[in-house]
């Protein structure tokens, strides 16, 4: 039963990443809007939820002694309420960042959302009576109560995100995106708002990213501001990348293959001295994975799909 | 206010001449390289290997640190980035596959110093007074260090050969070639220059604080601020922007509160994307409409 329970773990810790996957595929894939940002989106998802969920005893806990005007633990929301509070407010902050930076350029977008995952980590660092900072908030309620319901769920809720994303591709608006991406001088000739198709794709990118950290902190059931850095934005892109960017599929076997089999197992294997260098060694091959894609097979695994015009008429 | 000042101007040391050497990059290989605040790191480590494990004097160590850190770019740049940049990939591509180049440097420190933080073994010095300041001999040094730098550079660029061949690379790439300029060798010694001034950067920062491995990030979001404020294209709009984001981030620690500095840095290069994107020293005006733009969404 030991090796049974260890693959379910594996086995939600790939679906959840698979959500974020698909959620940076509606982001960079279809609309070409590359969001470095992703572990700030998970980080609002995740703490929305918990903050609303986690029960009353928490306030007992050693580590909530100092804040007594704290919130956590004050609401005791079902998990359904934190479910949909944190792909609201994942939505009316991406909604509420995207005015400004959806009107620059790419790499200027890159590099602004690096800043905006930056800066949520600050605020769950440091804005106690909110988060409870650097101790995190743990006691976080499992709803179904045990792991085996609880992998249904996230499974259930990894196929509507991956309904979603596939619908979005043919429905009007993801050709819009697509448009947008592809050339925006002639969607925008064709009457087609940039700015606002950029937004939904944007919008609801960063929604289905707020549902995934929702997800996340009700499996983990504790978490912790160092949880969301920029490592995670990056394991996220890497295997979208690799498993092949614009295809759905390709990014759920791309999480299987990056996260499932190498990040999470090999941590069986033996350890190599401090506690560190595991991880590092991991991330520093995962790194150069990257690299030797991008060079030599740059549309990843499974590429796009070529469109025909007969699918359209 | 004394505060403000001295802080300040010492943010600014520390910042001045890395913004100086990521706008350079920027301006000549036009794509933006997410490596260099890991560059930051590893020119800090490598003068703390000099300094601590061989016990080197931290001058000489910082000189030998920039010498390694230059070779690491151009290796950097001949291994990965040039192969790339031979198929003309766009400069987002160069730009993701630079953050993975960052995370490989990252951790490759992380594996060889862990993930405890380091200072550096100088002589202690006693603050002095200096009009309204209140130095040590060390800071005044550094501030001193990095005026002379900054001006050589701007006059490098100014008057001789190689920084016309880097400015003119940068208005005209192809034209460059044309003309008979090897553009290769002039990314090499752009290059070259931009991870001396990384280097020296990182260990004033290491000088005045502590060196910690992922102190890249920050960096990296830090500069990027400095350079958008000052306007990505000018060599003197880094300077002016790190000057600029320096004295915010202190105002925020002394008045508000010390870990919200990056945030101040990032808010205020948020601003000036809006009404400013091509920064302070930018040719265009300030572009009003983007900020009435915040009440009707639809163009």
């Amino acid at each position: 039963m030991e090796i049974f329970s260890w693959i379910l773990t594996i086995a939600t810790i790939v679906a959840i990443y698979s959500i974020l996957g698909l959620a940076l595929n509606i982001h960079f894939g279809y609309a070409n809007l590359p969001n470095f940002g992703i572990a700030g989106f998970f980080a609002v998802g995740a703490y929305a939820s918990a903050i609303l969920t986690v029960p009353h005893r928490f306030r007992q806990m050693e580590i909530f002694a100092g804040f007594p005007g704290g919130i956590p633990g004050r609401i005791e929301a079902p998990f359904i309420v934190g479910l949909l509070a944190a792909i609201v407010l994942a939505a009316l902050i991406g909604f509420l960042i995207g005015v400004p930076l959806l009107r620059l350029r790419e790499d200027y977008l890159a590099v602004a959302s690096i800043g905006i995952a930056e800066t949520i980590h600050y605020v769950a660092l440091n804005e106690l009576w909110l988060t409870t900072g650097s101790a995190g908030i743990r006691l976080i309620p499992m709803p179904t109560g045990n792991r085996y319901l609880f992998f249904l769920v996230v499974l259930l809720i990894l196929a509507i995100a991956y309904w979603i994303t596939q619908r979005f591709y043919h429905a009007p608006l993801g050709r819009v995106w697509r448009g947008v991406r592809e050339d925006e001088l002639i969607t925008s000739s064709l009457g087609k708002s940039v700015f606002s198709a950029r937004m939904s794709a944007w919008v609801v990118g960063c929604a289905i990213m707020g549902a995934a950290g929702s997800l996340w902190a009700h499996y983990a059931m504790a978490i912790q501001p160092g949880e969301f850095v920029p490592t995670t934005t990056f394991l996220v892109w890497i295997f979208v990348i690799v498993g092949g960017l614009r295809n759905n599929m390709g990014i759920l076997i791309g999480a299987l293959l990056i996260i499932g089999l190498f990040e999470q197992g090999t941590r069986f294997l033996p350890a190599l001295g401090p506690p560190y260098v595991m991880p590092a060694m991991r991330l520093i091959i995962i790194g150069l994975l990257l690299i030797v894609f991008i060079r030599f097979r740059p549309q990843g695994a499974i590429p796009e799909r070529a469109t025909t015009i007969e699918k359209h008429i | 206010m004394e505060d403000l000042l001295s802080y300040g101007l010492l943010t600014f040391a520390t910042l001045a001449l890395p913004s100086l050497g990521l706008c350079l990059a920027i301006k000549v290989t036009k794509y933006f390289n997410l490596t260099y605040g890991d560059l930051v790191t590893s020119g800090t480590f490598l003068a703390l290997l000099f300094n601590l494990s061989f016990g080197i004097n931290i001058v000489w160590a910082l000189i030998l640190s920039m010498a390694l850190t230059a070779l690491l770019g151009v290796i950097l740049h001949k291994v990965i980035f040039k192969p790339l940049m031979d198929i003309k990939v766009g400069p987002l591509t160069l730009l993701v596959v630079s953050l993975g180049a960052g995370f490989v440097i990252r951790n490759l420190i992380l594996i060889a110093w862990g993930p405890q933080p380091y200072q550096f073994k100088i002589p202690l010095a006693r603050a002095k007074h200096l009009g309204p300041f209140f130095f040590t001999t060390n800071q005044m040094f550094i501030i001193l260090a990095v005026i002379l730098v900054a001006v050589a550079i701007f006059l490098m660029l100014r008057y001789t050969q190689l920084g016309r061949l880097m400015r003119a690379t940068s208005d005209n790439p192809e034209l460059s070639e044309i003309r008979g300029i090897s553009i290769e060798r002039v990314y090499v010694y752009t290059w070259i220059i931009a991870c001396a001034l990384a280097a020296m950067g990182g260990v004033f920062m290491g000088i005045l604080g502590t060196i910690r491995f992922e102190m890249g990030i920050g960096v990296l979001v830090t500069l990027f601020a400095c350079l958008i404020v000052g306007g990505i294209d000018n060599p003197y709009g880094a300077v002016f922007g790190a000057l600029i984001i320096a004295f915010a981030m202190e105002a925020t620690a002394i008045w508000l509160s010390p870990p919200y500095k990056v945030v101040t840095a990032y808010l205020l290069m948020v601003i000036i994307l809006l009404i400013k994107p091509s920064g302070l020293l930018g040719g265009e005006k300030i572009q009003w409409k983007y900020f009435l733009g915040f009440l009707r969404l639809r163009q």
